[in-house]
């Protein structure tokens, strides 16, 4: 008990270091009308200019951004974790704990009628872990969650706790629901999967959560068929019949490697839902780049990603880390027409913070990393400005292989420095390209340019990058 | 070393009774004004910054002040009690409270009850509250919602809600650690409220000791009224009793000896003998005076001590100011026994806090895990107290439950903290369906009910319709009645369907349970719950 205790202290002091705001972007909170507690769930914009938004204690809230305004939409229901705006402005689907749902003003007047089951499929309990998260939509029309397991001590088949029940199906596994209210598994592996997204390119993405199997926050790329980490979800796998049979080392080998890691507490503890900048520039320089945000501490993450041998992955790097910015960053979406980032806040039960955001870009961006990519010997790491000179020693490069385990917090292990032997800048100072010692994959990589300055004497703001090396370039 | 151990001891005396002689002063009636003042106190040096400890052992712990037992835990220990200095209200703000540590059960009522009761393992209450120095009570209290970090801060107007009631209230902050036998401790990190300090009243007469209870009244502004119409203490105690007079006309205070006349008979006098009166506070020589104030101007108070009266009884009190004793009076209660203080405890409006759904002008419907009901239940609380569950799951009425002031159901298991346990009806459970009740019969064997979903009518009552085999099912339940109305469309509508009465059911003139109803395409199935 008293171990806990102390651990406690050293995550608050480990995460203690964020400063009060952001240079390059302003946060402005945006509260919520009186009384109402808003746990946000699941947000998206409506075509009339409303951004939607659900929370946790099943109201359905919408607040106009021109006009300020807020009202409720509906209430009533259950947990619901994930929005979409339906056909027009008097239609939403909405990820509820026991099925998805689309909710319909039926006489236009501002208030739901109409409560549709839409999709369902999978069990529930009642355990408070058995979370439906969501909710994405593809170019088909059809809805894309993730279920989380349940948590129950002493849990079975694979201990140590969480786990689903035999006759409680599909927990553990991401999912898609189509346009016409067919329940379709797809990808099997997930632990408490908070939550999917959904690229321009249209590929599937969810995050997970540090935990049994899940060695730090992940961004896993839900390729169809595969199996994404956590064992639970196998039982109703029809492909592995004997699952519960299987080895460390047997699941190991059979499950697909994250897209992205995000090193626990560097990078927050609880990893929220994936979005990606769609605004061509409106939000900064990162378009293209998905966030990521956190539901214990005051961060929102960004991430590249790149295809090697067919795979994604790529290099996570932290990006928002103001205290303003408060805890529980569950949701995030980019007003269609500006670019800001509104993100829907909840951390009840794993932290503080509650309500609505916005994130605006000054229109400056510090001295930063824009992207890491991996080539054929080393790293090729462009800046957010030119910098004015990189030698070898600028590079601290580090890595380990995040323990695969069925325990509680994994270690970093075979961690190994790694020598810089040639570095070359380009003629613009923008882009440095690094040979690196020891290159070898199923790692996760450190890079750290702190002290790089850039020409106009700009200091590096957030010089780390965490790359996941899953494969070699040939 | 002898000298330091003997100067330790006597610095601890003083120490010791440092708090409580603190309170008075060498000045005489304090004058004082509202203003926009901010009491506030950090905790983070390690000092108590003029709180009293009234009880247990004071410590510092994770930046605030708290209870110096937590990390003996399994042993029984006194309850910790660390008190604020006085203060009254005044309007120019809210109040922030910022603890950290761990959850307890909440305070009860008052004061003397936190210190009364023994504390057993575990059991103990864990909280900061606004008490209400004249009797105990604590209006306003704080129980953390979750571990580690939490601001509580109660809104201007909330405050405002009890300068209205009473204006001239004096409070303490209480801060309450009666949590034995765990892990629990409470350090607050820091506090601050819109108040101004009540100061230190004036020095009782030599010899009469410490007083038991401190009493204060106030006026209500723009009404002849005391603000409290009644007080309590006990038999034989002393007692400090302020009057603060925040009005715009000169006000007194007399305690007098029971009768239903005697505050009357003394105004009547006062009005009748103005002239001897304003000489002497407008206080009739009439041997029934037990103890009075001087006449106390505006914006100024004036403090009293006395002993109260060893015998029992309800003694008035008036103030005789000419014409102010037809309304302005009370009675002081001596009663060995205390009653719980009538008090409508102001829930500070933490987040999570308004757990206990209830309807008032229109139906709602809060979905989520029922007992007796199933994980995925939809709660529907009516307009008449009749409420219900219904399972979508079996797709039946699972409860029944009869709520006269309108309340649902309780959310905290489900929506505080992590959540995690099932929702709680409020009110009188009525009806509970077995497990494995399938009263609807279409003739489809044992096929599973599909739900298809709900829509929401015009006075705000969900009809819910599920597919159960080759029909399409629609049930419409509103209040009717001694109960509730079940109204059922089947499309189509097999022959030979049947429905089978549970308890508290009945279709038309038939309520014997566990008949077999045959029914057609519409029939109403009635759930009584009166």
């Amino acid at each position: 008990m008293r171990i806990h205790f102390l651990s406690l202290f050293a995550i608050a002091a480990a995460v203690s270091c964020v400063q009060a705001a952001d240079p390059d972007y302003k946060i402005t909170d945006i509260p919520a009308p009186d009384g109402v507690v808003l746990e946000v769930g699941g947000m998206d914009w409506m075509p009339d200019g409303r951004l939607m938004m659900c929370t946790r204690r099943g109201e359905i809230w919408s607040f106009h951004s021109e006009k300020a305004e807020w009202k409720q939409f509906a209430s009533g229901l259950h947990e619901p974790l994930g929005l979409v705006a339906g056909e027009d402005d008097s239609e939403i689907y909405v990820l509820q704990r026991p099925e998805l749902t689309r909710i319909t003003d039926t006489d236009k007047d501002g208030i739901a009628e109409r409560f549709e089951s839409f999709g369902k499929g999978w069990g529930y309990t009642g355990n408070y872990h058995e979370y439906a998260f969501g909710l994405v939509r593809d170019k088909e029309g059809s809805f894309y969650g993730a279920l989380g397991l349940g948590f129950f001590p002493r849990g079975e088949p694979f201990k140590p706790t969480w786990c689903s029940h035999g006759n409680v199906p599909w927990r553990g596994w991401l999912f898609k629901i189509t346009a016409d209210g067919k329940y379709v598994p797809l990808n099997p592996g997930c632990r408490e999967p908070n939550s999917v997204g959904i690229s321009p390119d249209g590929d599937v993405f969810v995050t997970d959560n540090q935990g049994s199997y899940v060695p730090s926050g992940v961004l896993n790329h839900a390729e169809p068929g595969a199996f994404l980490g956590h064992p639970d979800g196998l039982m109703f796998d029809k492909r592995h019949p004997d699952a519960a049979s299987y080895d460390i080392e047997k699941l190991n080998s059979l499950r697909k490697r994250p897209a992205l890691y995000l090193p626990y507490r560097e990078m927050g503890m609880s990893c929220t839902a994936p979005r990606w900048d769609t605004t061509g520039g409106k939000f900064g320089p990162f378009a293209g780049h998905v966030l990521i945000g956190d539901v214990n501490t005051p961060k929102i993450n960004r991430g590249t990603l790149e295809k090697v041998d067919g795979q994604f992955q790529g290099a996570a790097y932290p990006f928002i880390e103001a205290g303003e910015l408060g805890g529980g960053s569950n949701r995030m979406a980019f007003h269609p027409k500006t670019g800001a980032l509104y993100v829907g806040q909840t951390a009840r039960g794993w932290g503080s913070g509650h309500g609505l955001k916005m994130i605006e870009w000054t229109g400056k961006t510090s001295m930063g990393l824009q992207e890491v990519s991996l080539t054929r010997d080393g790293f090729k790491i462009t800046f957010t400005q030119p910098a004015a000179e990189v030698k070898a020693e600028s590079f601290t490069i580090g890595s380990w292989v995040p323990e695969y385990t069925g325990n509680y917090g994994s270690k970093r292990l075979d961690t190994k420095k790694h020598q810089v032997s040639g570095v070359k800048l380009s003629a613009d100072g923008l882009v440095a390209e690094v040979v690196v010692e020891g290159l070898a994959g199923d790692r996760l990589f450190q890079i750290d340019v702190r002290n790089v300055v850039s020409k106009s004497g700009g200091a590096m703001r957030n010089g780390k990058a965490y790359y996941t090396l899953n494969r070699l370039r040939k | 070393m002898k000298k330091e151990i003997e100067m330790m001891k006597r610095m601890r005396a003083i120490l010791a009774t440092l708090p409580i002689a603190a309170i008075f002063a060498l000045t005489a009636a304090t004058s004082f004004a509202a203003d926009n003042q901010t009491l506030s106190w950090e905790f983070g040096d390690g000092q108590v910054h003029g709180w009293q400890i009234v009880s247990g052992e004071v410590g510092f712990y994770d930046g605030g002040m708290a209870s110096t037992t937590w990390e003996t835990r399994d042993a029984e220990q006194t309850t910790f009690l660390a008190r604020s200095p006085m203060f009254r209200l005044n309007g120019g703000g809210g109040l922030e409270i910022t603890l950290k540590g761990g959850m307890g059960k909440p305070l009860p009522a008052t004061a003397r009850e936190v210190l009364a009761k023994p504390q057993t393992s575990n059991g103990g209450p864990m909280g900061v509250a606004l008490r209400r120095v004249t009797d105990d009570a604590y209006v306003l209290f704080f129980e953390k919602s979750k571990t580690h970090e939490q601001t509580i801060k109660v809104a201007k107007e909330q405050l405002d809600k009890l300068i209205a009631r009473s204006h001239d209230e004096v409070y303490t902050l209480d801060l309450v650690d009666g949590l034995h036998g765990g892990w629990g401790h409470l350090p607050l990190v820091r506090a601050s409220v819109a108040a101004t300090p009540v100061g230190l009243l004036p020095k009782p007469p030599a010899g009469f000791g410490v007083p038991a209870r401190h009493l204060f009244l106030g006026s209500k502004h723009g009404k002849l009224e005391f603000d409290k119409k009644e007080l309590w203490t006990t038999p034989g105690s002393k007692v400090s009793l302020t009057l603060f007079n925040s009005d715009e006309m000169a006000h007194n205070f007399i305690l007098c000896q029971p009768g239903d006349k005697v505050a009357n008979e003394l105004g009547e006098y006062v009005m009748g003998n103005l002239a001897e009166m304003i000489k002497s506070a407008y206080v009739p020589p009439d041997p029934r005076v037990i103890a009075h104030t001087d006449l106390v101007a505006p914006g100024t108070s004036d403090t009293i001590y006395l002993t109260v009266p060893n015998t029992p009884g309800d003694y008035p009190y008036v103030c005789t100011f000419p014409g102010h004793h037809l309304l302005m009076r009370g009675v002081l209660h001596v009663t060995a026994e205390l009653p719980e203080p009538k008090v409508d405890v102001l829930k500070p409006p933490m987040p999570g806090d308004v757990y206990r759904v209830t309807v008032t002008d229109r139906p709602i419907i809060v979905r989520g895990p029922l007992h007796g009901s199933g994980p995925a239940s939809i709660c529907v609380g009516s307009l008449s107290g009749a409420q219900f569950a219904f399972d979508t799951a079996r797709c039946i009425v699972a409860k029944t439950w009869m709520s006269p002031n309108g309340e649902l159901v309780n959310t905290k298991p489900a929506w505080d903290g992590r959540g995690g346990n099932f929702l709680q009806i409020m009110g009188q459970g009525r009806f509970l369906a077995a497990k494995d009740a399938k009263p609807l019969d279409v003739g489809s064997g044992d096929v599973a009910p599909d739900f298809r979903g709900y829509e929401i009518g015009d006075e705000g009552y969900p009809s819910f319709h599920y597919k159960l085999g080759a029909s399409t099912v629609l049930v419409r339940i509103v209040p009717a009645g001694d109960g509730l109305d079940a109204n059922f469309t089947l499309k189509p509508a097999p022959a030979g369907a049947t429905y089978t009465l549970g308890e508290t059911q009945s279709i038309g003139e038939l309520a014997e349970q566990g008949t077999a109803v045959k029914v057609g395409a519409n029939f109403t199935v009635h759930f009584k719950t009166k």
